[in-house]
């Protein structure tokens, strides 16, 4: 009979909370619509995870070990990288390259907007982290689930959970974040500033050539990017090719959502209170904000000194935009534009920048990888 | 600790110098690539009207 309490008897304050933070995530995916194929999941497997002797997790039982649902779907999933790789293949089905193509020197703009990621490295390694720790932290700036989730994976496993949980959070409060710092660096003349629509038609075998060239040419100098870069681009090849519209659809519906939602609930497998509650959670928080900040502080300073040497000038808030989490990043500056004249249609401009960013946050994920020892 | 501290920073200021450095240089290899297979295999212009917005 006192078996059947021991979830009661043996339960911690600090599982309560967790419990508690769990029933947050859950709050703000559904009430919110903060991210919600993402925070709903790992708020409920929060709450599964810090149940007392949950069966979900690995338990030993007479000195053997029983394995735990959730403990193999994190082994095999997270730790074999499968899981964000697979979601890469998701994403790229899901990218059309066409409007930057309309606009390809948009693409260092998706390079700037990086900028968060290496600054807050930086940051946190004076905070006290070690370099591998500060570069997981560091790639929240990549406004990329995936790209945070395989970065951390390699380098931080323990710090996994917040990681996720801080990346997904604030890629949700991008309308939040982005416009403040938008308006503190731009003036009222440059957030006018008007720019040339072009509407060129871009070839098939452009976009054919485009993610093989791109995989290849990545694939010879940085290796290690190869995953991250080749996944991404291979899904866009399913899409782009016109042979594959089945498999392609397959990537952006049923397999996206399959494994966003396993990804989601097997991160949670790492918001134990033991491994949640600590100093270094909220040092995340706050790190993972600084990230998003100066990315967007990034784009928009490169897209004004970028200015000097341009003939037809670009609005320096498309440079924000260069961040990856499309397309709300575009939205917002978009939104930005024609709050200071209506008349002023800056989003295909966005949406290619954005789509750069995309790009950008995976190359980055990659380079951290190929430098960081 | 302030010194491993500060050693650990050196190194990720070289990381960020070299990561940073890295990026712009192969998102402007994509540039010139993208620009190079475009003119190989160039689309139709449709429009091009200088700030007029649709």
């Amino acid at each position: 009979m006192e078996g059947l309490f021991i979830g009661f008897t043996a339960l911690t304050w600090k599982q309560l909370l967790m419990m508690a933070v769990g029933g947050a995530l859950i709050y703000l995916a559904i009430r919110k619509e903060y991210e919600p194929a993402l925070l709903l999941p790992i708020g409920f497997g929060t709450i599964l995870v810090n149940i007392p002797y949950s069966a979900v997790l690995d338990q030993f039982e007479g000195g053997r070990r029983v394995a735990g649902a959730l403990s193999i779907f994190f082994r095999a999933g997270i730790l074999t990288e499968i899981f964000p790789l697979l979601i890469f293949v998701a994403i790229g089905a899901m990218i059309d390259f066409s409007p930057l193509f309309r606009r390809p020197l948009l693409l260092l703009y998706g390079a700037a907007a990086q900028f968060g990621i290496f600054f807050t490295m930086m940051a946190a390694t004076l905070l006290g982290f070690g370099l591998k720790e500060a570069a997981a932290i560091g790639i929240i700036g990549s406004a990329d689930g995936p790209t945070s989730i395989y970065v951390a994976s390699r380098f931080a496993r323990s710090l996994l959970g917040p990681i996720s949980v801080a990346a997904y959070s604030y890629m949700a409060l991008v309308p939040i974040i982005q416009p403040p710092v938008v308006k503190l660096l731009t003036t009222r003349g440059e957030r006018r500033l008007r720019m040339d629509t072009s509407q060129k038609k871009i070839s098939r075998t452009t976009l054919i050539l485009f993610p093989i060239l791109v995989t290849v040419l990545t694939g010879m100098f940085a290796p290690t990017a190869v995953p991250l870069i080749g996944f991404l681009m291979f899904g866009n090849l399913v899409r782009e090719c016109g042979v594959l519209k089945k498999l392609s659809l397959a990537a952006q519906n049923e397999l996206s959502s399959l494994v966003t939602l396993l990804l989601g609930i097997t991160i949670a497998t790492t918001m134990t209170a033991d491994r949640f509650l600590r100093l270094s959670t909220l040092l995340i928080v706050g790190l993972g904000l600084c990230a998003f900040i100066f990315d967007t502080a990034g784009g928009v300073l490169f897209a004004k000194l970028l200015n000097l040497f341009l003939r037809k000038k670009i609005n320096p808030m498309i440079g924000a935009a260069g961040i990856s989490a499309f397309p709300m990043s575009a939205r917002v500056i978009h939104a930005i534009g024609l709050k200071e004249d209506p008349s002023n249609y800056l989003l295909m401009h966005a949406v290619s920048a954005n789509v750069s960013g995309q790009i950008g946050s995976v190359m980055a994920g990659g380079l951290i990888l190929a430098l960081v020892h | 600790m302030t010194g491993s501290i500060l050693a650990t920073f050196k190194q990720a200021l070289a990381v960020s110098g070299k990561g940073m450095l890295a990026l712009f240089i192969f998102m402007f290899f994509f540039f010139v690539l993208l620009m190079l297979v475009d003119r190989i295999f160039p689309g139709k212009d449709i429009e091009n009207q200088a700030g007029e917005n649709p």
